[in-house]
């Protein structure tokens, strides 16, 4: 993953800060190892524990150390958590929430976040993004699909929009949209 | 019922629904609008799903404002109307477990008509949509019989 400056928040050094506080932000509860936290923010162990001890001595992260393990989690006692963890959901929350959620409710399914998030997350500056477009590839019921959109929506705090598309026609790009979108900036999510 | 009334009540108070004097005809003949579309929808399912899926959600809203004119209201006249109508699925004379599909069917049918990429569903999810449809529809017709 890229560590150049974030075009999905100016306001951040690099997406690889913006998925790890997303991903703690997101799970306040629940302690992360080092490694899971690198995974989850594509970026080394190394740069991981920097930003992490950088973090920890701002007070923004509590860590405790099991054996030779770390875990950290998100400090909900600081003066600003919940503003930071609003920036860091807003922001990079959608590259946490649609994997998690595709997960619980659209598995053995393809699922792809597209249009202007995906576009940020590539470098290609523009708008703050307005909605979160997912692609779903495969045959998912209709209940499904509302509840992972319904969850989604409220986790992010914004409008997250399913696109259901069968395989067959994806793999063929049999249409205008799917020849576009799939020229365009993806991520995957599952 | 109480429960209902209170619940017109507060939307008429946030100026979402206007008082409308409906008659049983006009309710029924909404009704039957309502039919009709998912009837076109079926129709046109196999060579336009973009055109199935918006007449999937006009048959809903159809059934939505027939419950509404039997209740003696409509929904006001302004934009975010379609927000409103996500708030009456939520009356409590509607079967909750049928309506709950509604806001995604908006959705779809938001992207459809003015998505940025011209979005497209699968016929088979459009054929899901259509099906939820008529079941709200009938919901709403059962609910208009027993007010």
């Amino acid at each position: 993953m890229k560590t150049s400056i974030s075009a999905l928040s100016p306001l951040l050094r690099s997406d690889a800060l913006g998925f790890l506080m997303a991903s703690l932000c997101l799970s306040p509860l629940e302690e992360f190892t080092l490694s899971e936290l690198a995974a989850r923010s594509g970026q080394s162990l190394a740069s991981t524990m920097r930003d992490v001890d950088r973090l920890s001595t701002a007070g923004y992260l509590i860590e405790r150390r099991v054996g030779r393990s770390r875990l950290i989690r998100f400090n909900n006692d600081h003066s600003m958590a919940s503003h930071v963890s609003a920036l860091f959901i807003h922001s990079h929350g959608p590259g946490a929430v649609i994997p998690k959620l595709a997960k619980e409710f659209l598995e053995d399914l393809q699922v792809y976040i597209f249009g202007s998030w995906a576009a940020r997350l590539n470098n290609h500056e523009g708008p703050d993004p307005q909605d979160v477009d997912v692609l779903i590839i495969g045959e998912p019921s209709m209940r499904k699909v509302s509840r992972f959109s319904e969850q989604a929506s409220l986790l992010l705090n914004r409008e997250v929009n399913p696109v259901v598309v069968s395989k067959d026609d994806w793999d063929n790009k049999s249409s205008g949209f799917l020849k576009t979108i799939s020229n365009s900036p993806m991520f995957r999510a599952l | 019922m109480a429960d209902l009334k209170t619940e017109l009540f507060e939307l008429v108070e946030a100026k979402e629904l206007d008082a409308l004097f409906g008659t049983s005809d006009v309710v029924e003949k909404t009704l039957k609008r309502a039919e009709l579309n998912l009837v076109t929808a079926e129709v046109a399912l196999p060579a336009d799903q973009s055109a199935a899926l918006a007449l999937a959600y006009d048959a809903a809203g159809k059934a939505l404002s027939a419950l509404l004119l039997q209740l003696g209201y409509r929904v006001h006249e302004r934009g975010g109307s379609h927000a409103t109508f996500v708030r009456i699925t939520r009356l409590s004379c509607l079967d909750q477990g049928v309506w709950s599909e509604f806001e995604q069917l908006k959705k779809m049918r938001n992207k459809v008509e003015y998505g940025a990429f011209q979005e497209e569903y699968s016929l088979d999810f459009v054929s899901q949509a259509i099906a939820q449809s008529r079941l709200m529809v009938a919901d709403a017709r059962r609910a208009i019989s027993v007010l």
